[in-house]
């Protein structure tokens, strides 16, 4: 009667290496995005402090970043904005994106979140390049 | 961008939409409901190897304004019909793009200027993206 063996020593050491490097990765994925959003405020403010009308909601603009897990993937998020906490980020919507009467006068924080983005993936691909 | 703003009004005024530019007018009796057409001076981007830039890549707002909330739907769906898919070829010496809608806030009410009676107007902003070249 025939038998086969396998040596799976190597595939188990390959195996511990790639969980190591998922948690690994994630740190660093999170050091990215928070690099990028705070860019991105940093943006955001710079072009709400030149407002004549609406300087005040400059300092108002925050990031939150939130972290969560599922199915064995890790999800970073960042959100940027006007605080609500703060009661001058009340302006923000007639800020961005005007009342009745006219248009809004700051730039679309679309902007702000497009220029960040080459450098976000360049990040990124570092990231990916160390973490293996 | 003057000449991109002024193409899209007047489509939008060709489709029966009352239309202002950036603000009403003070002074201005406004009837609803209407439209505002709004954007940045044009936002030019692309740095070429002779570092001027000659691509424009922005956004325009169009706020919906009504005396309630299924008037300014209505009329945002209907200035989307005209501005969503619009490809205004070229104009002033400069090939623009298709023009699409990139996002939709949502309708609020505006305290700021109260109607005869004590209602409030209602607005709906859309965002479109807006690029062109030198043709």
């Amino acid at each position: 009667m025939a038998s086969v063996e396998f040596d799976a020593s190597e595939i188990r050491e390959f195996t511990h290496r790639l969980q190591e490097a998922g948690a690994k990765t994630q740190r660093e994925v999170k050091g990215v995005i928070n690099k990028g959003a705070l860019n991105i405020k940093n943006q955001m403010r710079k072009e709400a402090s030149g407002s004549r009308h609406f300087g005040q909601i400059a300092s108002t603009i925050t990031y939150d970043l939130t972290e969560w897990g599922a199915f064995g993937g890790g999800v970073v998020e960042a959100e940027v904005g006007p605080n609500k906490h703060f009661r001058a980020a009340r302006l923000g919507n007639v800020a961005y994106f005007g009342t009745s009467k006219g248009g809004g006068t700051l730039p679309d924080p679309i902007h702000a979140l497009e220029a960040e983005i080459p450098n976000v993936e360049r990040w990124l691909g570092d990231a990916a390049e160390d973490s293996l | 961008m003057n000449d991109i703003i002024a193409a899209l009004k007047a489509a939008l005024v060709a489709a029966g939409l009352r239309v202002y530019d950036t603000a009403v007018p003070s002074g201005t009796t406004v009837q609803y409901p209407y439209v505002l057409l709004w954007s940045s001076a044009g936002r030019m981007t692309s740095v070429s190897v002779c570092d001027s830039r000659s691509v424009l890549d922005d956004t325009v707002g169009v706020t919906a304004v009504g005396i309630l909330a299924d008037q300014v739907r209505l009329t945002a769906r209907k200035a989307r019909s005209i501005l969503d898919g619009l490809e205004p070829g070229v104009i002033a010496g400069r090939h623009v793009d298709e023009v699409r809608l990139f996002d939709s806030r949502p309708i609020v009410v505006d305290r700021d200027f109260p109607l005869v009676g004590g209602s409030y107007p209602m607005t709906g902003v859309d965002i479109y993206r807006v690029s062109s070249t030198p043709a």
